[in-house]
């Protein structure tokens, strides 16, 4: 893995100021604002409103974080998958000599050092509001807070790699948005209701997601999910992210430069 | 995998050599069975008319797209096998250079600066500044003129510290005053021992620039060489201003040097036969004598210049005429 070319993928992303202030808003923003509104109308009337922090406002952050991150994680991951070839670029950096397989695969961990920070930094948003606004609540404990950072970076992150892969396989910013976020909020939740399509629907990568999430082992919401068993979720996500960057790599590899 | 820089190119004479490369889009041949030998430290021009193939054969050779057959070599290494090696010490411009809008020129040296070797990044502050662009490097390339772009081209070429400049079209967009600068870089260069090849429909610039030239057109190669010899591959040509043009034209015309000839309103343009036992000079000297014993002041004789781009038209016209 060449360093160079990961920080060079991550100076592309990071001077883009229209993709930085969306998904720091997506990442971060979102959360804020609404554990804001969430307390004000707690502060408004405590009667009708709990606060917004606890164990609640934790499984609820999480949820959040998670849809707003992965409108973020596509937005990236779609402009990564076609900065070089929509700008004119690629035919230059595949002239240094340099293998198209290196350059296809300088672009998730570079796009990865672009993101993580954000959706950190929207973690811990999160996790603060969770403790500061618990009120009367029972705050979350470490291991919980822990076990939720890391199923926000899988998911997001696995939402990255699926979009960089994508992208990089149509070469389209806008079928690229516009399909992966068509599937996330409207198709799979629309297919995992169809239960005549029974186990089949472990396929689908939201509901291996799901599966993973910390939050339904504490009662929150997404607790439904028809993959039962951790290992094929796993398994599940693995296949998708290997079979979207093996698409992507492959189309980098063999298109004209 | 890191470029090597000690397996320099060998010591080859030919910066680009093709044999019977092909590229085919579906059933049409783009570029048709190319033989072309650059030799390594000249200035190579490529002309041809739009869509005549230059720049599909300069992307077929740097191996951005697949070719159908033929082999490339590039300072002595084979494509597409011996790729890194060979682009490791090449510099391109395909078309029109093309940037990320969104940085600045010397961010955009850095991008391609990393997928190069690991000196490449020490080169970028000399290239900037060897294009003229060192002081305005850290804006934004949005807001750079065609000229900007086309010198900030040169320099992400030259982070290669290239032995081969492949330029296709670098004067398109250019004022004459920034014609005339890239003339003197690509001069420059040449000198330093690289070699240039310059692709172009301009040919009055490519004579201006080049020592030799290969004509292409309809994918095929017509003609490649010096350009002097190319240039001076029509007949000679001689035109004569004298007081009686009717006189002088009857006798030039029967003259037996005389292969052509040509009436216009203020001279008459002869074309001198071209047989190896006929010498221009002589040729010349006896028409002239031959006007003044016949009592016709002669004012002018010239030799008429033959463009480059002259040539191409006859090369090219005789294609479409025998096409």
């Amino acid at each position: 893995m060449n360093w160079r070319m990961i920080n060079a993928e991550w100076l592309k992303l990071r001077r883009r100021r229209g993709l930085f202030w969306w998904s720091l808003g997506l990442s971060v923003g979102v959360v804020a604002v609404v554990f804001g509104v969430i307390e004000g109308l707690h502060l408004a009337n405590p009667a009708q409103h709990g606060p917004a922090g606890g164990l609640t406002g934790l499984t609820r952050g999480l949820i959040g974080l998670s849809s707003a991150g992965a409108v973020a994680a596509i937005l990236i991951g779609a402009f990564a998958g076609t900065a070089d070839v929509s700008a004119g670029v690629f035919r230059d950096l595949v002239a240094t000599g340099r293998s198209r397989w290196e350059l296809f695969a300088a672009r998730l961990p570079g796009a990865l050092m672009f993101f993580l920070p954000m959706i950190t930094l929207g973690y811990i948003v999160v996790a603060a509001c969770s403790l500061v606004f618990r009120g009367s609540m029972p705050a979350a404990s470490a291991s919980v807070i822990a076990q939720g950072y890391g199923w926000v970076v899988l998911s997001t992150g696995f939402d990255l790699a699926v979009a960089l892969g994508f992208a990089s396989f149509t070469n389209s910013r806008a079928t690229t948005i516009a399909v992966l976020i068509g599937w996330q909020f409207i198709a799979s939740p629309l297919l995992l209701q169809v239960s005549w399509l029974g186990s089949v629907r472990q396929l689908i990568f939201n509901s291996a997601l799901a599966r993973l999430n910390p939050a339904p082992a504490l009662e929150g919401p997404g607790s439904t999910t028809v993959t039962h068993n951790a290992a094929v979720a796993a398994v599940v996500l693995v296949v998708w992210v290997a079979i979207m960057l093996v698409a992507g790599g492959w189309r980098t590899v063999t298109r004209d430069a | 995998m890191e470029f090597n820089r000690d397996s320099e190119p060998g010591d080859v004479e030919a910066a680009i050599e093709t044999r019977g490369l092909t590229k085919r889009f579906g059933d049409r041949v783009a570029v048709n069975n190319v033989d072309l030998t650059v030799p390594r430290a000249s200035a190579f021009g490529f002309v041809g008319p739009n869509g005549a193939g230059k720049t599909t054969l300069v992307r077929t050779i740097l191996g951005l797209t697949r070719r159908a057959s033929g082999n490339v070599r590039l300072l002595g290494y084979s494509m597409p096998e011996q790729h890194n090696l060979a682009l490791a010490r090449v510099g391109a411009i395909v078309e029109e250079p093309l940037f990320h809008l969104h940085l600045t020129g010397r961010e955009n040296l850095q991008v391609v600066a990393a997928a190069r070797e690991p000196h490449a990044h020490a080169r970028i502050a000399p290239a900037l500044a060897r294009v003229g662009l060192a002081d305005r490097a850290d804006e934004r390339v949005r807001a750079y003129s065609m000229g900007m772009r086309q010198r900030l081209g040169v320099a992400r070429c030259l982070l290669a510290d290239p032995l081969l400049l492949i330029l296709d079209e670098p004067m398109n967009g250019l004022d004459p005053a920034g014609i005339e600068e890239f003339r003197e870089m690509i001069n420059g260069f040449v000198g330093e021992g690289r070699t240039v090849f310059l692709s172009s429909h301009l040919l009055d610039e490519v004579q201006k620039t080049c020592d030799r030239v290969a004509i292409i057109d309809q994918g095929n190669i017509l003609m490649q060489g010096l350009v002097e010899d190319i240039a001076g591959g029509r007949r000679p040509t001689v035109r004569f201003r004298c007081d009686s043009p009717d006189v002088a034209e009857d006798l030039l015309g029967a003259h037996p040097a005389v292969e052509q000839i040509q009436r216009t309103d203020s001279a008459i343009i002869v074309t001198i036969r071209t047989e190896p036992s006929t010498d221009t000079d002589t040729a010349v000297a006896d028409l002239n004598r031959l006007l003044v014993e016949a009592g016709v002041s002669i004012f002018a004789i010239e030799a008429e210049r033959v463009s480059l781009e002259e040539r191409f038209l006859e090369i090219t016209s005789r294609l479409e005429v025998t096409g």
